[in-house]
């Protein structure tokens, strides 16, 4: 194995987990993230030169991969509706199956939202990235970011504080 | 600081995203780069794949091989002929700069080139990338100048052995059979076609390669080729290996005259590559436009080079569905030592 296929390869072993997660997170299907992840991979290896040599070769393959899901939803067209709490239900004790119900809406709400308030939303509160790290990523400015965090909260408030405000 | 909320959200995030392994095969992963090198193929099969095995075998049909007299540029110009084929005219301005070229080089000066290469691409920031490119074939990349010298002396070879059988092909194109130069450009990197090889041995390998690329026609909702490309398809495959990888070759091997002679002699050889004059930064230069002939449709890639030297200029690559991607080039021939003590 030559030195091109060391570095890739140890990069593989730190960062393919993550990506996967993240590409979950984006599209909401595990064989999906699969397939996005390994041609997030392909194309990060093909020009593994160019990734390398980046200031932040994640970033950059982090960039690859949300370009991978733009292009396959756009292609899907799929849309997924915003799951809500019956009306009137308020979960006084909420137990496991409760936890599971609130975490299965949020992920449909969060796959209801416009792509760039999603990734933004996975990269920042999965990824733990800064505003700045984002707006790497993402192209855009700080300013962007944080309007689209702020928007995506607004979305997703409803599948955090009904369970918070009763626990 | 992040809120609750968002402290929490954090924790849901994780906990969703949490216990399905993934173990991505760096083997898949290879072959499967190797195949998007040559992106455009599978838009070209798609048009329709010839049945039966690749029995005619290769014939890449040259349009020239003579051997050119040294002239100018200019001066070859005003001899190209006014009317006829568009190959020829492709044939006399590009064999004549090589021509030229030819004529005016004259020692070599460094053991190595240095590639300054600026990206803009419109999905990621501009970056700059240092590739040195030894004579003996090793190669080592760095983002900036100190990146570079480290990767040189930390003897960070990242050579795949690709870009030195391309240069290897480009100066064998040089003074040897233009029709047995295309090939061993070509199969300077790992393709599916098996120029060269019997019949039953295509038939083989492409089989092979239909196993994998299988996927990629299921995604893209296209019927797979019951056999390997025959006839225009074929010639389709051969400009494409013959273009990617000569261009490969004029950046790996841009500081060495020999090579850059050696690339425009094989690129004048593809019909589908347009080549009109130009000016950029005030300088003579020609732009090498290959369209859909060679990449398939929606696609092509522009090359600009120096009008005097064949230098690599400017690369601009258009990709179906994305922006343009522009590579700038800055070349120059170094020595290794010059890039150990940072005299660059």
């Amino acid at each position: 194995m030559n030195s091109r296929d060391e570095e890739f390869r140890e990069f593989m072993r730190n960062r393919a987990s993550p990506l996967h997660q993240s590409a979950y997170l984006l599209c909401g299907d595990w064989h999906l993230a699969d397939d996005l992840v390994q041609d997030t991979l392909v194309k990060a290896y093909q020009h593994w030169n160019r990734v390398r040599q980046a200031d932040s070769p994640d970033a950059y393959v982090r960039r690859i991969l949300l370009n991978e899901v733009h292009g396959r939803w756009r292609r899907r067209e799929r849309v997924v509706p915003v799951a809500r709490f019956p009306e009137g239900r308020e979960p006084v004790a909420p137990d496991a199956t409760d936890e599971l119900v609130r975490r299965a809406g949020l992920l449909q709400a969060l796959l209801a939202l416009p792509l760039r308030q999603r990734a933004t939303v996975v990269l920042r509160y999965l990824e733990g990235m800064s505003e700045r790290e984002t707006a790497t990523v993402l192209g855009c400015s700080e300013g962007t970011v944080k309007s689209q965090s702020a928007r995506a909260l607004g979305t997703l408030r409803n599948f955090l504080d009904r369970t918070e405000s009763a626990v | 600081m992040k809120s609750p909320m968002e402290s929490r959200l954090g924790d849901d995030l994780r906990q969703l995203a949490s216990g399905q392994p993934f173990t991505p095969d760096l083997a898949e992963i290879k072959a499967r780069a190797r195949q998007r090198q040559h992106r455009s193929i599978v838009g070209k099969v798609s048009a329709g794949a010839g049945v039966g095995a690749v029995a005619a075998g290769v014939a890449v049909a040259l349009v020239a091989t003579s051997s050119p007299q040294a002239v100018t540029p200019a001066a070859s110009a005003a001899k190209a002929p006014a009317a006829g084929a568009k190959a020829s005219v492709v044939t006399s301005k590009l064999m004549s700069l090589a021509a030229y070229i030819k004529a005016s080089s004259g020692s070599l000066p460094g053991n190595a080139s240095l590639v300054i290469r600026t990206q803009d691409d419109p999905h990621i920031p501009p970056q700059v990338s240092y590739n040195l490119y030894a004579d003996g074939g090793a190669f080592y990349g760095g983002g900036n100048k100190s990146s570079l010298m480290q990767a040189v002396a930390r003897h960070q070879n990242m050579a795949d052995g690709i870009d030195a059988r391309e240069v290897a092909a480009a100066r064998y194109a040089v003074s040897g059979d233009l029709s047995t130069a295309v090939k061993q450009m070509i199969n300077a990197s790992p393709n599916d076609l098996g120029l060269g090889l019997s019949a039953a041995a295509r038939e083989k390998i492409w089989k092979k390669a239909m196993a994998q690329v299988a996927p990629i026609y299921q995604e893209k909702g296209i019927k797979e080729p019951s056999g390997p490309p025959t006839g225009q398809q074929l010639r389709g495959f051969v400009d494409n290996y013959l273009w990617n990888n000569s261009v490969d070759a004029l950046s790996a091997g841009a500081g060495n005259p020999a090579v850059r002679e050696g690339v425009l002699r094989l690129l004048s050889t593809i019909s589908g590559v347009n080549v009109a004059n130009s000016t950029t930064g005030g300088e003579p230069t020609l732009t090498l436009t290959a369209g859909s002939a060679v990449f398939g449709t929606g696609s092509k890639q522009v090359l600009t080079i120096n009008a005097q030297t064949g230098m690599p200029v400017k690369s601009v690559m258009y990709i179906q569905g994305l922006g343009p991607s522009t590579d700038i080039y800055q070349v120059s021939r170094v020595t290794m030592a010059d890039i150990t003590a940072g005299k660059f």
